[in-house]
């Protein structure tokens, strides 16, 4: 039995008794599905369900690898063509990945290596090799509670955005664990279902603080009655307020050098920084004047506010949320490397949420592996040891199997 | 918010046409196809075609206050609509949806905040809100009709400069027509396509089709120039990034591209060897084309005038910034659009 046909049956029996677990889209008869078989290369694509048995039936009959449906609903969703399956809108989707997001652990536990001239190296795998240029590479990489942890940061901070910023509800936002780095953080408001690409380019603009002025704000703030800055301020002009408060306040000689600050600027924070900070209190940001005249005050002022960005932005794949055609996991379906399930993950309990735990589906029985490759001291919390055979549960056999460090033992 | 108390009289239904009190007036009116085939129906023909001439030639609908009160006006606007139906010419209807929305634009700036907000409202369902700041009232539209009309992703139209109060961003006066000038375009485009398919169930009448023919004479060869240089540049497009793309598309359409949009397709073109003249070409499709400011920018992008420096194109980076920045799967290996097509053309090869 091959690796597909053994992962094949797991899948086949999840399914079998769990398929009712599957959460299909709202308006499912307009939407398109795409699978992934065991066994098969590509996506099947363009399929589409008048309700749910019949999705139900077809998940339990194909069991796929993996299950997408598309975030846009259409008026004939299994039309082979975009022109033909005639888009009426789509959601707003934001897809958080800690493959996308630095993390420490990525350099104990992902491994790359150079196809072409054979360099390899522990540590985040980069898009070509950095010693041919080539950009076929061989990766294993693994996901671990500091990459979730991650992901949960930047999922926080676009939930944040999108209720406290731009006014949409709790109710009408859903969190999904995307069985593998990430979450994907669906909204459904239909003010937003019509959003062309460019207005959903620049939602995620605005998610990363990108394209921020800071020349405009100072001169809006200083000259008008409604000022951009301002602490108690919900969009992005607050967030500038008090990441800049917060560096004031803390400010130190050498914090401030760390930044990039020039010395004239520095002096004239330190010096006055209590003040600064009373004024910024009240509203008045009349100091701003006081730094930009100072040498380098411009520039240092555009550091800080650099600083402030990167601390607030938010990192979301934009081609996810900007592509209106694209295919998203199916809720309740799972993942075909991992075996989690893409399970939904409460929004007041975010933090709480172990896809270790509470996404793991499959048995626990115990299988013996044989090791075949390298592998991470731990793996989803378990330790695994040195042994060229390993006694493990079910569900994390398939991860190593998947992950190829790992054969299964002919019993 | 406003909408028991706007007046919005007949001078307005002649300015605005394709609003909602607008369509309830031609009700009203009850004017039939076959009435056009009567002596009234000269008028109205008249004033369809230059309508369309007008924003053929001048981008521009210009009306003559003979018009501005009459019923006339109106019946023309939907006759207009019903001639680009039978036309299908994508390319002509936007340029005829732009001059449509510039005309109106023109007017709005002459209106009290009062009708902006009632039309914005009653015809385009926008959310709006009137917000009271040191004792001035300032109306806020929710960020959705702001981003999705929006003339260009850069400085006080980025949504991260602007004043956010739980969705709803403060725009003044002039910015609120502009963003109504856009969302008056994307309505008459869509009315034009209503119209087109309801076609098969209307019958179009004789005058309908003779305003469609005298079009057709002077528009073809107009169009005609602007394909054919389309298409030589068109050749190995598909080896281009998604970017660059996307603008091609834009420009092919008729589009309105930026200031940063421009820069970016002409001199990313430029910088694989194509033709001030075949880059001048592409943006001659555009509905407020002008030979010669575009002559002067491009060459000016080539680095054959002002500082003879030769622009290179944007960075991805900036190009994120300007957001112009549509990418795909390959675009994670790169930084620059050049780049893309380097790798696109040696994975071919
Ligand atoms: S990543 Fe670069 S090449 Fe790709 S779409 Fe964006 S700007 Fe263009
Ligand atoms: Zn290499
Ligand atoms: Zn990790």
């Amino acid at each position: 039995m091959n690796k597909e046909e053994w992962l094949g049956r797991i899948f086949r029996n999840y399914y079998m008794k769990n398929a009712e677990r599957v959460r299909e889209p709202e308006m499912l008869e307009h939407r398109e599905f795409g699978f992934v078989y065991f066994n098969r290369k590509g996506m099947e694509r363009h399929l589409s369900f008048p309700d749910r048995e019949s999705l139900i039936d077809f998940i339990r009959s194909r069991y796929p690898k993996h299950a997408y449906y598309s975030t846009a609903y259409y008026i004939s969703p299994g039309a082979p063509t975009m022109d033909e399956k005639q888009w009426i809108g789509a959601e707003l989707v934001f897809d958080i990945d800690a493959d996308h997001i630095e993390t420490s652990c990525k350099n104990v536990h992902d491994y790359w290596r150079c196809t072409k001239c054979g360099r390899e190296d522990r540590g985040p795998v980069p898009n070509r090799c950095p010693n041919c240029g080539s950009d076929k590479l061989n990766s294993v990489t693994w996901v671990c509670h500091e990459c979730i942890d991650a992901a949960r940061e930047e999922c926080e901070k676009v939930v944040d955005m999108l209720i406290n910023d731009l006014g949409f509800h709790q109710k009408d936002l859903e969190i999904f664990f995307s069985g593998h780095r990430g979450f994907h953080i669906h909204l459904y408001d239909k003010r937003v279902y019509d959003i062309p690409q460019e207005g959903r380019r620049e939602i995620v603009s605005y998610l990363r603080g990108e394209g921020l002025d800071i020349a405009l704000l100072i001169e809006r703030t200083l000259g008008s009655s409604i000022r951009p800055l301002d602490l108690d301020s919900k969009c992005w002009g607050g967030r500038i307020a008090r990441g800049m408060y917060e560096i004031i306040l803390t400010s130190t000689e050498e914090n401030l050098k760390r930044l990039g600050i020039t010395a004239s600027v520095r002096k004239y924070i330190l010096l006055n920084r209590s003040k600064i900070l009373e004024n910024m209190e009240n509203a008045n940001w009349e100091f701003l004047r006081e730094i930009i005249r100072r040498r380098g005050g411009k520039k240092s002022i555009a550091k800080i506010i650099e600083h402030v960005v990167n601390m607030y932005a938010a990192e979301v794949d934009e081609r996810v949320t900007i592509d209106t055609r694209r295919l998203i996991r199916l809720p309740g379906t799972l993942h075909g490397k991992t075996g989690l399930a893409v399970v939904n993950v409460d929004i007041d309990g975010l933090w709480t949420f172990n896809p270790f735990e509470d996404a793991i589906v499959l048995s626990d029985e115990t299988i013996e592996v044989e090791i075949v490759g390298s592998i991470p001291e731990r793996v989803w919390g378990i330790k695994l040891g040195k042994a060229s055979r390993l006694k493990v549960p079910l569900y994390l056999a398939i991860y190593l199997v998947n992950n190829n460090v790992a054969e299964l033992c002919r019993r | 918010m406003y909408k028991s108390r706007v007046e919005f009289n007949e001078y307005d239904i002649a300015k605005y046409p394709f609003t909602v009190d607008a369509i309830k007036r031609l009700d009203e009116i009850g004017f039939t196809l076959e009435d056009l085939e009567s002596v009234l129906g000269d008028t109205i023909s008249e004033r369809a075609i230059e309508r369309i001439l007008n924003a053929i030639h001048k981008k521009t609908i210009t009306t003559d206050t003979k018009y501005l009160h009459t019923d006339e006006e109106l019946i023309a606007y939907y006759v207009t609509l019903m001639a680009l139906a039978v036309l299908r010419d994508p390319y002509l209807d936007r340029v005829y949806a732009v001059a449509e929305a510039k005309r109106a634009y023109e007017y709005l700036l002459q209106e009290p905040l009062e009708k902006l907000i009632y039309i914005a409202e009653k015809t385009f369902s926008w959310q709006i809100r009137l917000l009271t700041i040191d004792s001035t009232v300032y109306p806020a539209i929710y960020f959705t009709h702001f981003i999705s009309n929006v003339p260009e992703q850069r400085g006080l139209w980025k949504l991260v400069n602007r004043i956010i109060l739980n969705g709803y961003t403060i725009v003044n006066k002039n910015e609120l027509c502009r963003l109504i000038e856009s969302e008056v375009k994307r309505k008459v485009l869509s009315d034009i396509e209503n119209m087109r398919n309801r076609l098969d169930i209307i019958q179009t009448t004789k005058t309908i089709e003779e305003i469609a023919t005298r079009i057709r004479k002077v528009w073809y060869p107009l169009k005609k120039r602007a394909e054919i240089t389309i298409t030589t540049i068109a050749g190995k497009e598909h080896r281009y990034p998604p970017c660059i793309r996307r603008l091609l598309k834009l420009a092919r359409e008729g589009e309105n591209l930026s200031h940063a949009a421009r820069f970016a397709l002409a001199s990313f073109l430029l910088s694989i060897g194509k033709s001030v003249d075949d880059v001048i070409a592409i943006f001659s499709t555009a509905p407020d084309f002008n030979e010669s400011i575009a002559r002067y920018q491009v060459e000016h992008i080539a680095g054959l005038r002002g500082s003879r420096k030769k622009y290179l194109p944007f960075k991805c980076e900036n190009m994120r910034i300007y957001g112009l920045c549509y990418p795909d799967e390959l675009c994670r290996k790169v930084k620059h659009p050049l780049q893309y097509l380097r790798i696109k053309v040696k994975r071919i090869e």
